[in-house]
């Protein structure tokens, strides 16, 4: 309890420098956000400037901010004259959150047997062919993974659309695009995870026992090489986030990600601010989940909890 | 046997001499290299690191084009003897692009790791050494800022400051810092707990000497691998910055600019995207070898 | 007394970067039903890969049984299949290791790590075999047993984790239990209390036990008999007591004159001279040679095992027939400067 508390005190304070530092850096672009409209008469520009507070003072603008993202209005669109930042999160979300949990379901359903196979096999075939296919994954950056997939399945063989948004089957190229790296990453992590375990003095136990391979993998082993795998789950969600930017684009999924590019490329900052501070908000409590799961998983931490060594 | 009474005369066993006598040992760093020449990938990735470096640096003079030359009739032709890799929608030779996208992306790689080992090996020393409050506040500050992936911090920085190849290296270098802190901190507190840290300080070793011969030597390791795997995450970013459009502006060309400039073409001119798409995975995959190479030939637990 | 281990010729070799490392050299020996012996010797000597060769753990790459019958209750384990193994380690035979600390697995409970070996080996179920388990941990004098079952390797003392250790391998009644230098990892007073219960275990079930060490006050608190290892050979075995009183090997003298004791006074701490030997050469001498004090012209040739009493051999030249030493060292050990 004395560690919820904790986190939720950090959580606070993480975003609120988020906030306040994406709202500064906002701030602290020459010129407006209107400046780029090039075909404004000055009359016009003015307005808007009044509309939207931008003559107050900083400080003002700041606490007016503040003061509305505490009651969740992140503010208006500069570039879509009716529409809010809430609405356009409300609809992209959900498309961007589909694709991302079907990415993370294939990179666990992939990556952990992946792993525990090149363990079990350390220096034979399975185990070069992991390793070789893993770095392949991590160094091939999502959005070349991404035209290749086009290439080679929607323009040269046409099975796989590579624009659409509609049914089961357009997820599969860019689910397959986005989750390139995570289930290398997770791959290496079970893999490396489950080396060490294998080498531990209680394997060595365990196979004294006379226990088979089977149960020594499952019952014994699993357990403690996924701890690393947990960890990773933050920076795994992170990274989904991240390069759904550019895979959403590509693929002209109308999903959060997309809207983030645009936004950046149209200098809309409420947009680009707001979405910041979703995505801010998202992460962080995940990170929340997944320190809990890991508490649960290994009975040192959740028992000697506070306890530095 | 025939065993006669001579055989019972007491004379000295003949010693071995004392050289061969025990397995020759070998320090640290040869047998890191040694196992780092054993591995195949980190070897090849190393090699053809250092002939991009030389193209690079050479490769741009030779090719008799330059990189900003338009010659319109001459667009979108596929590789050719004239063209190794064709030429782009302005009629730009590709590969001369290419190789001097190379000088970027790996100038921009290797600077920002520079910048980020250097910050955050300091950043990361000093937390460590002096540990305590100064060690608590200093890392509390690094989890904070890490709240957020650090791409989110880069993309933001770089919509301030607008696009430029200066700009890259700063919001990398501004950015990037926090992973090598933590990884240089882990080390040294992990060290100063070693039992020859302590050993060191009760035969009366100053705190300078002892962070010179046994702290720092001993965090060279994860230094280097955290380096150089931090070059492909460098190379990496100004691509993504370049692909949503944040990254250095026309008509210098990175591999990232050319990489969103083939993706736009992909269906007429896929070659367009090729080159520049190889460029960047297999200098990804080099770094990335290498840096596995070297992590697996510096673990200790590892000799053999 | 019938034999319960069989070991004949065992030789295990350890492939290294370096070069191939002979561990265990053409080792052989008999334990019979009930009996305690000591296997003593110094680290690298090939202890705990004969051991370990025994229960058929060896980790293959880099280890390799070159050579070796070994035999429990006459059938042949070097002869069996890995399932086959399965059935026999944990239940005909056993093993306790080193440290407890890392010998148990940290995130299994107490319980569950007990409980397996009935729900593997007499194919209980959970509950049934929990029960099972904690009347284990009642038998190696745990205190609070049903409490520990809930409990976590991390959260019992050294000594209590090496008895739960003791209570895993006997969960089965297995008729050997290897123990390998179970005390050397714990304080002084706990050693007396495991090697207490190791002892009364061998009286009331009657499991033999190979007990390997390099403390020699520990061997000597609890084994029948002694092979005393050096270089991956067997260099004298004794019945215990003979071992001690009259050793017929200049290692085992040295061994025994290196334990200070506070009786003699100004000898200082005695030692023996020289390096342990490089296994990567096997010697075509006594592999003892180089730091022997008695050597002779014929020690640069190999030894083999000679009688000099009642169940007790030496691999010394000293105790040939032919050597003028014999007498000596019969009759009261190596008093010969």
């Amino acid at each position: 309890m004395h560690f919820l508390i904790h986190r939720l005190a950090s959580m606070f304070l993480v975003l609120f420098v988020i906030i306040t530092a994406t709202f500064l850096l906002m701030h602290a672009i020459p010129g407006g956000p209107f400046t780029t409209e090039k075909n404004l008469p000055e009359a016009i520009q003015k307005n808007m400037e009044e509309r939207y507070h931008l003559n107050d003072p900083l400080w003002k603008q700041y606490a007016d901010y503040l003061a509305h993202v505490a009651s969740g209005d992140l503010g208006p669109s500069f570039k879509y004259e009716n529409r809010s930042v809430n609405d356009l999160i409300r609809e992209s979300f959900p498309v961007s959150a589909e694709l991302g949990v079907i990415a993370i379901f294939w990179a666990i359903c992939l990556g952990i047997p992946a792993g525990i196979i090149a363990a079990v096999y350390h220096n034979r075939w399975p185990d070069y062919i992991a390793m070789f296919l893993t770095t392949i994954g991590i160094s091939v950056p999502g959005f070349i993974l991404a035209a290749l997939l086009i290439f080679v399945f929607a323009l040269q063989l046409g099975w796989l659309p590579a624009a659409l948004w509609e049914g089961p089957s357009s997820t599969v190229l860019p689910a397959l695009a986005l989750t390139g790296l995570p289930t290398a990453f997770i791959a290496r992590l079970t893999r490396s995870g489950m080396l060490e375990v294998l080498n531990q003095d209680y394997i060595r136990t365990v196979r004294a026992k006379g226990l088979s391979q089977y149960t020594i993998l499952t019952r014994h082993a699993l357990k403690n090489a996924l701890i690393p795998v947990v960890t990773y789950l933050g920076p795994l969600i992170a990274g989904i986030l991240t390069g759904s930017f550019v895979i959403e684009t590509i693929f002209a999924i109308p999903g959060l990600g997309r809207h983030f590019v645009t936004s950046i490329y149209n200098r809309d900052y409420t947009v680009i601010l707001g979405i910041t501070i979703f995505y801010s908000a998202l992460l962080v409590t995940l990170n929340l989940l997944v320190d809990i799961v890991y508490a649960l998983l290994d009975p040192r931490i959740k028992l000697n909890e506070g306890k530095d060594d | 046997m025939h065993i006669t009474p001579s055989a019972f005369h007491r004379t000295p066993f003949p010693q071995e001499p004392l050289s061969t006598a025990s397995a020759t040992g070998t320090s640290y760093w040869q047998d890191a290299w040694r196992r780092l020449q054993n591995n195949k990938l980190a070897i090849a990735g190393l090699i053809f690191i250092l002939l991009i470096t030389l193209a690079a640096i050479a490769g741009p003079h030779f090719s008799g084009y330059s990189y900003a030359d338009q010659n319109l009739p001459e667009a979108n032709q596929p590789p050719s003897s004239m063209h190794w890799f064709g030429t782009d929608n302005l009629g730009r030779d590709l590969m001369t692009r290419v190789l001097y996208g190379a000088r970027i992306s790996l100038s921009i790689g290797i600077a920002a790791s520079l910048i980020n080992l250097t910050v955050g090996v300091l950043y990361g020393g000093i937390a460590g050494y002096a540990g305590g409050r100064i060690d608590n506040i200093m890392m509390r500050i690094v989890d904070i800022l890490y709240g957020i992936p650090l791409l989110l911090y880069v993309i933001l920085l770089m919509v301030v400051l607008g696009p430029g190849l200066l700009n890259i290296f700063l919001a990398l270098g501004l950015v990037y810092w926090l992973g090598m802190a933590r990884i240089v901190r882990g080390q040294i507190l992990t060290i100063k707990k070693q039992e020859y840290v302590l050993a060191a300080r009760l035969t009366g070793a100053s705190s300078a000497r002892i962070l010179l011969r046994h702290l720092i030597p001993n965090s060279i390791g994860p230094i280097l691998i955290t380096t150089t795997l931090a070059i492909p995450e460098a190379i990496f970013t100004e691509a993504f910055l370049s692909f949503i459009g944040l990254g250095v502006s026309a008509p210098m060309a990175s591999w990232g600019v050319l990489a969103s400039e083939g993706v736009v073409s992909l269906r007429s001119y896929p070659f367009q995207l090729l080159y520049p798409a190889l460029a960047i995975s297999i200098t990804m995959l080099s770094f990335n070898f290498l840096g596995d190479g070297l992590r697996d030939s510096l673990d200790p637990r590892m000799r053999k | 007394m019938p034999v319960l281990l069989d070991v004949q010729n065992l030789s295990v070799i350890f492939h290294t970067y370096a070069g191939t490392v002979r561990a265990v050299n053409n080792v052989s020996f008999t334990v019979n039903q009930g009996k305690i012996i000591g296997i003593v010797g110094e680290s690298g000597c090939g202890k705990s890969a004969t051991a370990q060769a025994i229960m058929g753990i060896l980790p293959q790459p880099p280890a390799e049984m070159i050579s070796g019958g070994i035999y429990l209750d006459a059938a042949e384990l070097t002869a069996l299949s890995e399932k086959e193994l399965q059935h026999i380690r944990g239940k005909k035979m056993s093993m306790i290791f080193q440290d407890p600390m890392t010998a148990l697995n940290p995130v299994l409970t107490i319980g569950l790590q007990i409980a397996e070996m009935f729900m593997h080996h007499q194919h209980l179920a959970y509950k049934d075999a929990l029960l099972q388990a904690e009347k284990a941990l009642y038998s190696v004098d745990i205190p609070a047993p049903k409490a520990r079952l809930e409990q976590y390797p991390h959260q019992l003392s050294g000594g209590m984790r090496q008895r739960v250790m003791i209570a895993m391998a006997l969960a089965c009644q297995p008729k050997l239990i290897i123990a390998d230098e179970p005390t050397t990892a714990l304080d002084v007073t706990i050693q007396a209390q495991i090697i207490d219960l190791l002892r009364s275990k061998n009286q009331k079930l009657g499991t033999s036990i190979i007990l390997i060490s390099h403390d020699l006050g520990v061997i000597a608190s609890l084994c029948q008999r002694v092979l005393v290892m050096y270089a991956g050979e067997i260099i004298e075995a004794a019945p215990a007591a003979d071992l001690y009183r009259l050793p017929a090997h200049p290692y085992t003298y040295g061994l025994l004159q290196s334990v200070p004791r506070p009786d003699r006074k100004n000898h200082g701490l005695l030692s023996i001279a020289g390096q342990p030997p490089n296994l990567l050469k096997i010697s075509s001498g006594c592999s003892f040679g180089p730091r022997c004090s008695y050597s002779m012209e014929i020690c640069r040739q190999k030894p083999p095992l000679l009688s000099v009493g009642e169940q007790h051999a030496t691999r010394c030249w000293l105790a040939h027939t032919d050597s003028p030493h014999r007498q000596m060292l019969l009759q009261g050990g190596l008093l010969i400067k």
